[in-house]
Parts: structure tokens; sequence; C-alpha cells
């Protein structure tokens, strides 16, 4: 409805039609810009009803779009009135009564009458009020979208429907280095690596087909040339109306996790690779457990076995030597040295029994042993090791040949060696093991051959490893050579072997020389020993020691080698060395009382009270060596 | 009553049938004179002030109380018996330990029962005596 503010004439009544139909805000002014008529829009635009007289231009303020006031003379009305123009589309803003603001858009256009002389102006005024707060909305939206991406700690970039990049965030380009002209388009994929390049463009493209969303890892060069590697996930973007309008993409830096990654990748083949080590070492921790309880048990069995025939045998030779003192028939005198035979057979047998049940490494520190002698003892129990039909035989030298190994280690050596030989020609109805002897430059070899099947190249390889075995049987240890190798080093020897596959084996043991007997005595022109001792049992000890590093006792001599006395006050003051031993008994001091010269001459060397053997016996040998240049 | 020229041996084993050949080999020697057996070395001091053994043969492997703690006790208490240990066990940690705590003799029972006379003759007169497994073992060192 039109609301004239002046009564109506003709002309005006058709002019208030035209301005009721317009579906905008509208209104006509007369020349002197008062407002003639308007309708319902333009008062609600307005937020009120203009009263009789009230000017278009200067009855309430109007502003720029800018915000500023609008002066009235520069209002589209003022303009159209005054130079009789339309003006069209002339961004005005409305300050309502209640203070709020409508933006519009004023098209004003001259009335005239019939005359052509210009009697006033129509305004019409379109409300762009949402237009314009969807427009800053977006623009808002916009900056909002831009500052976050900005700021995001991703690189950011998007693309139109044509895969080609348009925009980057600041991030992205301060790690590229670049500015965003170089990287729009396809300038970006100057800096992904070589090697990415095409699979990284296969699945861009891909996705840009497919609509749908990617990830990729690839390197990208950082502004200081280093390759980085780039997680990327591209998401394709839609418009409200649901349309494809590209993709956006965002990019992090993952190459410290890479690292951890590939770091905690190394550790978890570390880790595994230890815990089968660990699992290995345990296996064969319980393996060897198991076989050294099995050996603790056998060998106890073979100590208890050898320790009661040793018993049983001392009876028996007993009982025989009381039977032969009898009056007897020559048929039992052959049974009785029959008997005699076998028991001291099983005499042997035991002894190599108990030899074979000793822990060498507690039993026979320091130990030498004559390889004669050891061979009439032990060689019962290591031909009871070999298969019917394979012989033992022995090639020893003549006199004495001592080395350093004790004898239950020279026998557990052996005994290994010529075991493993009989089980190497378990199959065969003859054959033969060697055992020899000899000296050679700088020791004395020990060898056992036997014309067995011999060792393959493989085997011979690996015999000498802890567990490793070619035997099927229960009864393996897999320790047998292993035992060998070790007991043979711990004397300072070696071991070699010459094996040909179908030919035999040979083990050649390499012993060190022991030191001359006599090594710790004297030259055979001072061999006196004078040995003052008062305690009876410990004189004869000493002489027994003495003896057996090349002394003879003489208590006489003029000029003895050594002196051992348990005489502080008797000690000679002649420059030879002496032993002095605190008599206990006679002298019951807390600590050794030294002769007065002790503190001058160090051929003096004082031990007490109560020494043990081995306290005698080192002071004997240590004085001895003293005595070597006499 | 014994013959006072003849030295009286003391047999500490728990093997009855060694003891019992100790005993029949002894009897053979006109010297020497069997003083019995004991199973244990227990009580061995109280046999031993009873008995006057001049030698006694210790086993090692014995029931009961540790032959070493009896035969440093004997040593000190009645050195006058001399001890001579007679065992199939023949290690040199052994034979210093039996001399350090007091023992005069070492016999291996693998030795024979000559070698056993011999020794208790030997301590008997106031030697050390070893019988030669134990010698070779103790002097080859």
């Amino acid at each position: 409805m039109t609301h004239p503010i002046e009564p109506l004439s003709g002309s005006q009544s058709l002019c208030r039609q035209l301005v009721d139909a317009i579906p905008a805000a509208a209104y006509t002014a007369d020349l002197e810009g008062r407002i003639v008529l308007f309708n319902q829009a333009a008062a609600d635009l307005w937020g009120r009803r203009p009263g009789p007289g009230d000017r278009c231009c200067d009855s309430w303020l109007m502003h720029r779009p800018d915000g500023t006031v609008m002066p009235s003379d520069e209002c589209p009305m003022a303009v159209t009135l005054r130079e009789g123009r339309a003006v069209a589309g002339a961004e005005v803003i409305v300050k309502r009564p209640d203070g709020s603001h409508r933006h519009a858009h004023a098209h004003t256009s001259p009335l005239r009458d019939e005359r052509g002389e210009l009697i006033g102006a129509v305004n019409m005024l379109v409300d762009i009020t949402d237009r314009k707060g969807a427009e800053r909305a977006l623009a808002d939206s916009e900056t909002r979208f831009r500052e976050v991406a900005n700021s995001a700690p991703v690189m950011i970039w998007m693309s139109g429907i044509d895969t080609l990049r348009y925009w980057f965030n600041t991030r992205w380009l301060d790690f590229v280095g670049r500015s965003s002209e170089q990287e729009r388009g396809e300038g970006w994929t100057q800096g992904v690596h070589p090697e990415d390049l095409e699979r990284y463009l296969d699945m861009y493209r891909r996705a840009f087909a497919a609509r749908t969303a990617f990830t990729m890892e690839y390197r990208l060069r950082r502004r200081d040339g280093e390759y980085r590697w780039i997680m990327a996930h591209g998401t394709p973007m839609h418009n409200a109306e649901g349309g494809f309008t590209g993709f956006i993409g965002t990019c992090a830096d993952i190459t410290e996790r890479k690292h951890t990654e590939q770091e905690l990748a190394e550790y978890r083949v570390q880790l595994e690779r230890r815990v089968e080590e660990r699992t290995r070492e345990l296996t064969e921790s319980h393996e060897r457990l198991r076989m050294s309880e099995r050996l603790a048990m056998m060998g106890t069995l073979a100590a208890g076995l050898g320790h009661d025939m040793g018993n049983l045998l001392v009876p028996v030779r007993v009982r025989l030597d009381s039977l032969a003192a009898q009056s007897l028939s020559s048929q039992a005198r052959e049974d009785i040295e029959t008997i005699r035979t076998s028991a001291e057979y099983l005499r042997r047998l035991a002894t190599g029994l108990r030899m074979l049940a000793l822990d060498p490494q507690r039993a026979g520190a320091g130990e030498t042993t004559d390889i004669t002698d050891w061979w009439t003892d032990a060689s019962g129990v290591l031909k009871s090791v070999l298969p019917r039909g394979v012989a033992l035989a022995s090639k020893l030298p003549e006199g004495p040949c001592r080395v350093g190994l004790s004898k239950a280690a020279l026998t557990q050596v052996v005994f290994n060696l010529i075991q493993n030989a009989g089980d190497a020609m378990r199959q065969r109805t003859s054959g033969a093991v060697t055992v020899e002897a000899r000296a050679e430059d700088g020791g004395t070899a020990l060898i056992v051959a036997d014309d067995g099947p011999g060792m393959t190249p493989e085997v011979q390889r690996r015999c000498m490893e802890p567990y490793f075995s070619t035997k099927a049987r229960a009864i393996s240890t897999g320790l047998g050579l292993s035992l060998v190798y070790g007991l043979v080093k711990e004397a300072g020897g070696t071991v070699a072997l010459e094996s040909q596959f179908g030919h035999g084996t040979t083990f050649t043991i390499r012993l060190p020389d022991l030191r001359p007997a006599g090594a710790f005595g004297p030259a055979a022109a001072a061999r006196a020993a004078c040995v003052r001792v008062g305690d009876a049992r410990v004189r004869s000890l000493i002489i027994g020691e003495l003896r057996a590093m090349g002394y003879e006792p003489d208590d006489a001599a003029s000029a003895p080698a050594i002196v051992v006395t348990d005489d502080a006050a008797g000690v000679p003051n002649v420059g030879v060395p002496v032993v002095l031993l605190a008599d206990a008994h006679a002298h019951p001091h807390p600590h050794p009382q030294p002769h007065p010269h002790a503190a001058a001459d160090t051929n003096v060397r004082a031990i007490g009270p109560r020494p043990g053997l081995a306290k005698i016996r080192e002071a004997l040998r240590s004085a001895a060596q003293g005595a070597q240049p006499i | 009553m014994s013959d006072i020229t003849k030295a009286g041996v003391l047999c500490v084993d728990d093997n009855l049938h060694v003891a019992d050949a100790v005993r029949l080999r002894l009897a053979r020697e006109e010297s020497l004179e069997w003083k019995g057996w004991v199973t244990n070395a227990g009580n061995l001091v109280d046999v031993v002030q009873r008995e006057h053994p001049a030698v006694v043969l210790l086993d090692l492997d014995l029931p009961g109380r540790d032959p070493f703690s009896a035969l440093a006790e004997l040593a000190e208490r009645c050195p006058e018996a001399r001890v001579v240990v007679f065992s199939g066990l023949v290690q040199s940690e052994l034979i210093d330990r039996a001399f350090d705590s007091g023992a005069w003799g070492y016999v291996s029972k693998n030795d024979g029962d000559n070698e056993l006379v011999s020794a208790i003759r030997s301590v008997r007169d106031g030697n050390v005596a070893l019988s030669s497994e134990v010698a070779a073992l103790y002097y080859g060192r």
C-alpha cells in the first residue's frame, strides 16, 4: 500500500500505483526533495514512516559504503533532483532510528511532466544487506582459512580440478624456499625427489580421476637442499552444490619419525637377534647342564667303581700272597698266578677308572705324568672302549718320558681320542688304534692314530667345537674333542689333526718341555743339603723334597749347597741359600723369627710357624733357584 | 701281653675285607703286631690311648668324622702314634692335606700289600713314607 504524504492528483495517483507495484523499497520526492509517496517496503527499509515535509536526503543520516557520513547533496536522490539524471546502483547505507543499518543500492530516475520539466524523482532502493553479510562472511571465512592455514604446523596446498596447484601456505613456501609463483601450477614438482616423482604423480592423477583421498610418503627437497621424508594427504574439495572443485593437501615432515622408525626397526632386529642368541645360549647352557650332570653321574659311578674295586683287590692280593706262601701243588701255584694276573689287570682297570673320573682341572694342577707308567695303568680302560676286533697298540719311548699333564687329564685326553676312533670303526671287524709318544724339539709329541674311515673336511673344521657331534648314540655328549682341546691348551700344548676321508685320522698333541729333573736343584758339584730340623717327620718330608730336586742330604758337609734349619741361631753366615722354619713347638712365636742376618742376607727365606708342605716346597724351590749360580 | 719290641698297628677302615687282609698280612711280619680295627675315626684318640699302636693306618673314605680332623687331633694329642694314610684316593691335594695334618706316610691301596708293610716299617723307624704311586704323583710335580 502506497502512503501518500499529501492529497494526490490524477498523475500522482498513477505514480502511486506504480510505486506500489515495485517489489522493492520505492518512493518519490518533489523538486525540493520532500517525500511524496513511499511504499511499505521503503518504510521497512528506513525503519520509520516519513512525516509531512520530511526530505529524503537530509531528514536522516545516510552513509557511504565505507561507513562515513554521506553529505545530503551527495545522496543519489539529491543528484538526480539537482542534475535531472538517473543514478543507477549507487550503494548507500541507511541508518535506522533503532541504530541498525541497512545496505541498499539506490536506483533513482527523474520524474518529468508532459512538457519534460523536472518535477521530482523516484528512487528504488534494493536492500542488499543480506547479500553484503554473506559476502562479508565469505571474505571473513577466506581470511580465517588463510590465517589458520598459514599458521598450521603442516604444509598445505590447494589445486583446481585441472590438478594444477594454485595456492600454498607460508609453511610450504618457507620449507621449499621458493615463491608462490615458482610453486604454482606444476612448479612444485621440481622439489620432489626424482626417485619418488613418478610414483607420486601417478597416485596424484589417479586420486584426481577417482576424486578420492590419497596418502603417500615421498621425499621433498628442503630449502637447504636436503631431501626430507614427507607424509602427504590429499582430499577432494566440493562446493555447496557438491561439485568437485579440486584438492586440498597437507604435508608433514616425518623424517625424524622415519629415522626413529628405522632405528626402532634396527633395534627390533637387534632385539630379536639377541633373544635368539640368548635362547640359543640358554638351550646350550641347559644342554651343557644336562650333559655335565650326566658326566658327573658317570664320573661318580666310575670313581665309586674304581675305588671299590681297588679296596676289594687289597684282600684278594693279600690272600693270594698268603696262599702262595703255603706248600701247594704246581697246578695250584699256576692258578694263583693266573688269579694274580687277573687281579693286577683289575687293579689297573680300577686305577684307570679313577683317573677317568677325576676332574682334571681340579685334581691335576701342576702335576706331571710319566707316559710309560701311566700307560701300564690306563691301557686297560682305554682298550675297553674299542670295538672287538680293533687293536690298541703303543709305541712308547724306552726311558722316562714325562709330560705336563696330570694322569687324570692325560687319561681323559687319550680316552676321548680313542673313544672317537672306536666309534668311527664301530662297523669294522678289524683295525688298529696306535698311541705313540716321542720326544721332539722343545717337547713331547703324543700321537693317537687310527686306520678308520677318516673325516670329511667339514667335520675336520668343526670337530673341536663344543657339542659338535657326528654320533647318533645316546651317550654322545659332543664334548669329547673340545675337552681334549681345552685340557691340552691349558697345559700349554697344541692339538693338530690330519685326516683323509677314507684313510684314517691322526691327532698329534704337542706338549712343551718340562723343566728337566733337578731344574730347581744345584749343579752336580754342589748337591749337598744340610737339613737341621728337629721334627723328624718334617725333616723326613724335606729330605724327600730335596732328593726329588736333586740334592743329597749331608748334614756334615762343610760347604752345603743349601741349608734348611729350624734354628735361627744356627744359620750359617756364608752366603748359602737358607730356608728357616719357625719351629712352633720349640719357639711358639706368632711370627717367624728372622735370624740376625736375615735383613741383609737375601739368601735366607724364613717361613712358618707350622708352614704347610706347599709353602715349604715353594721356599725350597725358591732357595734352590737362588743357589743355581754356585 | 704283646711283645714290646713289636710295633703295634691299628687299622681304621670301614671295609671288613681290607682290614682283614691287613690283619692277615701283618701276621706274616714278626716285627709288626695287629692291634685291631675300627670302622670310623669318631673315637680314634680314645682307642689309640688305650691300645698304644705305633702306627695307625687311616682310610680317607670313612663314614662319620672327617678323617683329616681326626688325624690332626691324633698328631697333636698322641704324637707317638704315627699315622699312615692308606687309601685308594691318590690326589695331590689330599697328600698335601694329610701331611699338613700330621701324617707320616701315604700309601695307595693300588700299590700292594708289600709297599704297605714297607711303609709301616719306615714310619716306625722315623722316616716319612710314600708308596710308589703316591711318590710318583707327589714328587713328579
